[in-house]
């Protein structure tokens, strides 16, 4: 078998760097600016993410000349799963700091790095996912929303769905089609552009979700031009940029500490400690937790060593999720000692949205259908 | 083999590769292991061990595991370990290691040891451990305690989450291979995603199971590693069961024979997980750390931090 996790240990300025990152949030959460939230990275809060750039907790990995810090994956990695546990409302920079960011970094011309990313870093320009369609999700190379070739650039129609804060956010890294689908070669003609979103023929439509809030939306795009200098590596080269792109969407901790929130909340709310249920219950999640957090580990120090860890990370997704939907599942068996304390109103509040919310966990950013076929196809079975 | 590179490990797969497979105690592979420096490898280096060289302890025991040795590996290296803290010589023979669970139920499972191997009973789960030796042959028994008892529950965790990931790789790898050669409906089992999946989730388990061990592993030889055992002992017997059914499924009626092999890893994934605390045992131990630690260490706790109570963190 050849999907291999090796130990990595944490480097010493870690440790500086994760009370930094509490410190912050303990005077972030004082002074009012937010809740705990589970799945807090779906939370868009533009004054959080300017909060998050001055404090310097985005685009670490990135060169200096673009307002980076120049350190390493694993150091962006103690910055993020210390927001995510704390239920930080980090919506508003996650994907661009995340893998937009990276992604222009790689495939981007000197152009559009200049135009975006010391704003990134500064949480001021928000990105969006451009991929899923109407009738593309989990096959996603079935898109046919398309690029034409103009004089200097391109020209963009068709509609892309589902966009998390797409009908707030500044810029999408979308995947178009810019030849005719040839079904010999699924993979061939996409090509990845950098989009400004505010601009005419562009339509938003926000799609309130069954949570009752407006996370996702719908993009329609009609005759849209985008110059050559916002086109993300070599025109036809879409589909191994969107798979690169996939590894760091799906690796990072955000696949499995959604729920950390919600223990969190429990323990405050106090399970009765004198029954053997609760001590197995929440121990259970620590150690799943735990594990995961190793695997998540060794997936950045891949990422950091410039290796292709797409399928170490659809395991990591898809181990993740499963255990953020079973969590709030199994919490319900827990009983609080004081059921009647505001504590537990506020974790019951807590429990309910997220028993909802977590419908979504194993839908977005590739399903357990899709990610256990990559997995199949890494142990030889395909 | 672990990320570690275990030269120890790899001699000692190579010896069991070599033994005819029985489960019967097979004593020409007991001498060649003693040979190696197997049963001493965890005492100090002036008797004859490697100090508590515990990624090799564990690549060791990993090893048994995957080959579902004849012999009581685990049990011998655990006793070495406790005997030499508390000063106690032994021979090389076997020693069956009885521990009682926390409930005081008795330890489920002899593995392949002779019945004259020596004994050591231990009792962890206090404040400090309570050990009774008894050599076979007439030797003096002793009774002794290790105040530590953190840290022989530890090793014990460590020890069986060894086994047991070993014995889940060797069944994972004999599941994959048996998907693709057994053909129905026309084409390999293995071209289905009703087989595919779920060896997909079985692998998932098995890879945690690794990720855990390794980090206890390392943890536990940097001097630390009682959270992060608990951890690897918890979610390797949290994933033995459903790898092991899952395998079974895979084989059909062949793996539910006494003479197909897959029944060896599978035995010892159902008697491993229960021994030395079972995952509801080592899950106890972590929800009773994460209560009294509260909410606000609770992610001190995913990091083994709490280990080091009273240090500054290392990370």
């Amino acid at each position: 078998m050849s999907l291999a996790f090796e130990s990595v240990d944490l480097p010493p300025s870690a440790h500086a760097l994760r009370e930094r990152v509490r410190a912050f949030l303990r005077a972030q959460r004082e002074a009012g600016a937010f809740v705990p939230h589970c799945s807090g990275w779906t939370v868009f809060d533009r004054a959080f993410s300017r909060a998050c750039g001055e404090a310097g907790l985005i685009g670490l990995t990135w060169p200096k000349r673009w307002g980076g810090q120049e350190r390493s994956t694993l150091e962006r990695y103690v910055v993020v799963e210390e927001l995510l546990a704390a239920g930080a409302p980090v919506g508003a920079h996650w994907i661009a700091d995340r893998q937009s960011g990276p992604q222009v970094l790689r495939h981007g011309t000197e152009a559009l790095q200049s135009e975006v990313l010391p704003g990134i870093v500064r949480g001021e320009i928000v990105f969006a996912i451009g991929m899923s369609e109407p009738d593309s999700g989990s096959d996603l190379a079935s898109v046919r929303s398309k690029a034409t070739r103009v004089d200097g650039g391109w020209r963009l129609s068709g509609r892309k769905i589902w966009t998390t804060g797409g009908h707030v956010a500044d810029w999408m890294i979308g995947l178009f089609r810019s030849e005719p689908a040839d079904p010999q070669r699924r993979h061939a003609g996409m090509t990845q552009f950098a989009v400004r979103l505010a601009q005419p023929g562009i339509e938003r439509r926000p799609i309130r979700n069954l949570c009752g809030r407006d996370d996702f939306a719908e993009i329609a795009f009609d005759d849209v031009f985008v110059p050559d200098a916002h086109v993300l590596g070599a025109p036809g080269d879409g589909w191994r940029l969107v798979t690169g792109e996939l590894a760091f969407e799906r690796s990072g901790p955000e696949r499995f500490l959604s729920v950390f929130p919600l223990l969190v909340a429990c323990l405050r709310a106090g399970p009765r400690d004198d029954t053997p249920a609760a001590r197995i219950e929440l121990g259970r999640s620590v150690a799943h937790l735990a594990a995961l957090r190793r695997m998540a580990l060794s997936v950045a120090a891949k990422l950091d060593a410039g290796q292709d860890p797409a399928t170490e990370a659809a395991l990591v997704k898809d181990l993740g999720n499963a255990l953020e939907r079973e969590i709030p599942e199994r919490l319900r068996a827990l009983r609080l000692a004081d059921p009647a304390s505001p504590a537990a109103d506020a974790y019951r509040a807590m429990l309910e949205d997220t028993v909802a919310d977590a419908t979504s966990y194993t839908l977005r950013g590739g399903t357990p259908e899709v990610l256990r076929g990559m997995i199949a196809r890494g142990l030889g079975l395909r | 083999m672990s990320a570690h590179e275990s030269m120890i490990a790899q001699a000692v797969e190579r010896m069991l590769a070599d033994a005819a497979p029985g489960d019967g105690f097979d004593p020409g592979l007991w001498a060649a292991l003693a040979d190696s420096g197997v049963p001493r490898l965890l005492r100090p280096e002036d008797q004859g061990g490697a100090g508590e060289a515990w990624r090799d302890a564990a690549a060791v025991l990993q090893a048994a595991g995957a080959r579902a040795a004849a012999a009581p590996i685990a049990d011998t290296l655990i006793a070495h370990a406790l005997l030499a803290g508390a000063g106690i010589d032994a021979d090389d023979g076997p020693v069956r290691l009885l521990v009682a669970g926390p409930d005081g139920r008795p330890d489920p499972m002899r593995d392949a040891a002779p019945a004259d191997a020596h004994r050591l009973v231990v009792d962890p789960w206090g404040e400090a451990a309570r050990c009774g030796w008894r050599p076979s042959g007439g030797g003096e028994a002793r009774a002794f305690v290790v105040a530590d008892a953190a840290g022989v529950r530890a090793r014990l965790a460590l020890a069986s989450a060894s086994m047991l990931t070993g014995a889940m790789r060797t069944a994972i790898a004999m599941a994959v291979e048996y998907a693709g050669l057994r053909r129905a409906f026309g084409r390999p089992i293995g071209q289905f995603q009703a087989v595919q999946h779920p060896l997909a989730v079985a692998a998932e388990e098995v890879a945690a199971s690794r990720a855990a061990l390794d980090w206890a592993a390392a943890e536990l030889e940097a001097g630390g590693g009682t959270v992060a055992a608990a951890v690897a002992k918890a979610r390797s017997a949290d994933a033995a069961g459903r790898v092991a059914a899952v395998v079974h499924q895979v084989h059909g009626a062949i793996g539910f024979t006494a003479e197909h092999a897959l029944h060896r890893s599978s035995r010892v994934l159902w008697r491993w997980r229960e021994r030395w605390g079972d995952e509801h045992d080592w899950n106890a131990v972590l929800g009773g750390l994460a209560l009294s630690g509260g909410p606000d260490a609770l992610f001190d706790l995913l990091d083994g931090r709490t280990d080091r109570a009273g240090l500054p963190p290392t990370t």
